[in-house]
């Protein structure tokens, strides 16, 4: 196995742990607010 | 002075119109193109330091500055520029940098329509085309070069695009259209889904050298030879990707920020829309194109460019068929799927067309709001001056082409989204002064954004966009832009800075008059 592959699965998993953060935390600030 | 504005009614709902709008030709055409032009690999580590140190705070520069010219009934660029830059400056100083900012934004969004709307209309043409199975049985770059060729073919599919466009934003159809949205944005990212995991299997179907991952491997190797050896450019290039991709750089993010609350989050709501936007384009968008087009080189290519390798082989299919590339390797993987692959095919490209037709609308919408609130122009008359303007501008794309036309002006466009970016730090974060923007991006903040951030707007970023800025201005300058695309250029220049005088003259008059500041909110 080459290092590209673990280049492209560090790389998906930065982009998929911020937007899963990112929209969870919004999601969370949003629903503390309208209660 | 301030004015009574819409407002978003959930932040949820501002990012997913804001992601929607910024998923479109940009990931799925753009990105590979852009990829495959600059070294595969040696794109990709520049790319992601444009990601980090200049797609997320520039991001949040132009929510704070939207956020902020809505306050005062702004939501183009030029007037709310203006009033940050008035901050340090005197309203008459102040009126140039805003007079610039807006004409910079006027002359990004005219001239990338010109071509982006092209792309829109190839995808109905390829729609149409898996419908019929035209390409079924033949040489797709060969099947793309012909098309191209067919002016009057292109012209229809672009006229039909651009006019319904502009029937829909004359029409204020916009929430019609978000319900479509809703529906075709999640069937676009499933789709695209599936067609990853296919592109994954689908191994070497025509040469056993060439296969699917040696695409991926193209991608995911770092190039650092290339890299060196073309470092103005590829630097250019990648964070010119990544302003075009997150629609920064031209006045729409502030747009659809001027719509906030003064108390709204910007924080938290700019790294979302980066985080949403990347995955359409990184995770699935690098995934079809580059893959797809290494399997099918063999199909495309001469002899004696497969012969110089896979590196060699997809460069030679960026520079030949520039922001044709997705569009000569995509439809082979519907054809490999026989019959029920122009079902697909049709499908694929309509989801495309969708996707892109939206993200026009977004920024034909910017161009009657310059109109409309800027120059009291009503909405019908200005939505028909757009669509002319548009027609001018695209028609050098058909008769003048890729070569000669297109790709010179997407290389522009990546130095113009760039200069852009520059001038949101200059105005937006210098001149409304540091603090006034750090204070601005924490109010009703849901996170705090760690400090270390401040130091990246205030000295990384912007020494990391003069780099490219500097080392490839020279060769714009000496020959790198035919004379019709400089020519244009400069008209747009000249018409977008007589807008924004205008536009700020009319609303600050009486202030730039006596050069002090009389208007506050």
């Amino acid at each position: 196995m080459g290092s590209w592959i673990i280049y492209m699965l560090f790389a998906w998993f930065v982009i998929f742990a911020l937007m899963f953060w990112s929209i969870g935390k919004l999601l969370e600030a949003e629903k503390a607010q309208g209660s | 002075m301030e004015q009574q504005r819409d407002q978003w009614a959930t932040k949820i709902g501002l990012i997913l119109a804001m992601a929607g709008n910024a998923v479109g030709l940009g990931n799925f055409v753009r990105f590979p193109t852009q990829v495959a032009q600059n070294g595969g690999g040696a794109f990709m580590v520049p790319y992601f330091l444009a990601l980090f140190f200049l797609g997320i705070p520039i991001m949040w520069v132009e929510w704070v500055a939207g956020r902020y010219g809505g306050k005062y009934g702004h939501g183009t660029l030029g007037p709310s520029y203006y009033l940050m830059a008035r901050e340090s400056l005197k309203p008459r100083s102040a009126l140039i940098m805003g007079v610039i900012s807006g004409m910079v934004a006027f002359a990004g969004v005219t001239l990338l329509n010109s071509y982006y709307l092209h792309l829109i209309g190839w995808s109905a043409a390829y729609t149409w085309f898996s419908i019929t199975g035209a390409y079924y049985g033949k040489n797709t770059g060969q099947f793309f070069s012909q098309y191209l060729s067919n002016h009057a073919e292109v012209f229809l599919f672009w006229g039909i695009t651009i006019v319904t466009i502009a029937i829909a934003v004359g029409r204020g159809v916009s929430k019609g259209i978000e319900k479509w949205v809703k529906v075709m944005m999640p069937l676009l990212y499933v789709f695209a889904i599936i067609m990853v995991g296919y592109v994954f299997v689908l191994g070497a179907p025509i040469n056993p050298n060439w296969s699917t991952i040696d695409g991926f491997k193209f991608i995911w190797t770092p190039n650092w030879a290339y890299l060196k050896a073309h470092f103005s450019k590829v630097l250019l290039a990648a964070a010119g990707q990544i302003f075009f991709t997150l629609s920064l750089g031209m006045g729409i993010i502030q747009n659809y920020a001027s719509y906030l609350g003064p108390n709204d989050d910007v924080a938290l709501s700019g790294i979302a829309t980066v985080s949403l936007n990347e995955f359409a384009e990184v995770v699935l968008g690098g995934s079809l194109a580059i893959p797809l087009a290494t399997a099918y080189a063999p199909k495309i290519v001469p002899p004696d460019v497969l012969a110089q390798g896979k590196n060699a082989a997809l460069a030679w299919i960026g520079q030949k068929f520039g922001l044709g590339f997705a569009y000569t390797s995509l439809p082979n993987v519907f054809v490999s799927m026989g019959q029920i692959g122009r079902f697909f095919g049709a499908l694929w490209f309509l989801l495309l067309w969708f996707a892109g037709w939206t993200s026009a609308i977004a920024m034909y919408n910017y161009l009657v709001a310059l109109f409309e609130e800027d120059l009291n122009i009503k909405r019908s008359i200005g939505t028909w001056l757009v669509l002319l303007i548009y027609f001018i501008l695209g028609l050098p794309v058909i008769y003048i082409g890729l070569d000669k036309y297109v790709t010179p002006l997407d290389n522009w466009i990546s130095f113009q989204l760039t200069l852009l970016a520059l001038i949101d730090i200059i105005v937006a974060v210098y001149l409304f002064k540091p603090s006034n923007f750090w204070e601005e991006l924490h109010k009703g903040a849901y996170i705090k954004v760690p400090t270390v951030y401040k130091w990246i707007t205030l000295i990384v970023a912007p020494i990391f966009l003069l780099i490219p800025l500097i080392g490839t201005f020279k060769g714009f300058v000496s020959g790198g832009i035919p004379a019709t695309v400089g020519a244009v250029i400069i008209v747009m220049f000249i018409i977008g800075a007589i807008e924004t005088y205008f536009a700020i003259k009319r609303k600050y008059g009486e202030e730039i008059k006596k050069n002090e500041v009389i208007i506050r909110v």
